[in-house]
């Protein structure tokens, strides 16, 4: 699935326009992407997961790369997943939080 | 004198209709209870008999679910995915056993389809999820 939407968005320009036009889409690509990267970080991502991260990385890179070149406001883009990113890792350290306390208590 | 004898024997013959009225009761009530039972009884049977064939439905939808091809892939999932990405680029139907391939040329159609595949990717298999539709 990753593949060929990666394909899709190589291939053909008009589908990154599709693709960026669906703010589902990019946010879907950055939960995905987050929840490898942690695996990744652990040495523990092989095989198809690191097939998936690879491939999720590129049609990342590819969107972005069209956006900036091509869509005017494209710096929103890019400022919506800084925000994204910073909000995830205060959510994370959060959830880390709660999970070593509760380690305590027990 | 004659009204107080009339009375009088109304009221000696009125228990005896009541019991009679009480018995033809009770014995309707009994015939109720027992029609009530044997719709009870029926309506258990009729439930348990739809329970067993909801089951082996289940159990038919599972077993169609856990097919696999010759990689280890999850049947149904593929030809779920097949459809979803003929949906998204809007091509024609193709068979069940054939995955759709890719080209230059395609075109995303549908931005339902794409938020359809984004549910659908947390359900799907492993090899859906990094499959490959280009053979190139």
């Amino acid at each position: 699935m990753i593949q060929d939407l990666y394909m899709l968005v190589k291939w053909n320009s008009a589908n990154c326009t599709a693709l960026l036009g669906v703010p589902e889409f990019q946010y879907f690509l950055f939960d995905l992407l987050f929840g490898l990267q942690v695996n990744l970080m652990n040495e523990e991502l092989r095989g198809v997961q690191a097939a998936i991260w690879e491939l999720g990385v590129k049609t990342h890179t590819l969107l972005t790369k069209f956006a900036l070149l091509n869509i005017s406001e494209s710096h929103q883009r890019l400022q919506s997943m800084f925000i994204w990113i910073a909000n995830k890792k205060i959510q994370t350290t959060k959830a880390n939080r709660v999970l070593v306390k509760s380690f305590i208590k027990l | 004198m004659v009204k107080s004898k009339t009375l009088e024997t109304d009221f000696e013959e009125r228990p005896e209709s009541e019991e009679k009225e009480e018995k033809i009761l009770e014995d309707q009530t009994q015939k109720e209870i027992e029609v009530e039972k044997e719709r009870n009884q029926e309506s258990t049977q009729n439930e348990a008999d739809e329970e067993t064939t909801l089951k082996t439905e289940e159990e038919t939808i599972e077993e169609e679910a856990n097919l696999k091809d010759e990689n280890g892939a999850d049947v149904i999932y593929d030809v779920i995915y097949n459809s979803l990405l003929e949906w998204l680029l809007h091509k024609k139907p193709a068979s069940i056993d054939s995955s759709s391939m890719i080209d230059d040329a395609d075109k995303i159609s549908s931005v339902n389809a794409i938020l359809v595949m984004i549910k659908f990717y947390k359900h799907a298999s492993e090899f859906v999820k990094q499959k490959v539709s280009n053979k190139n």
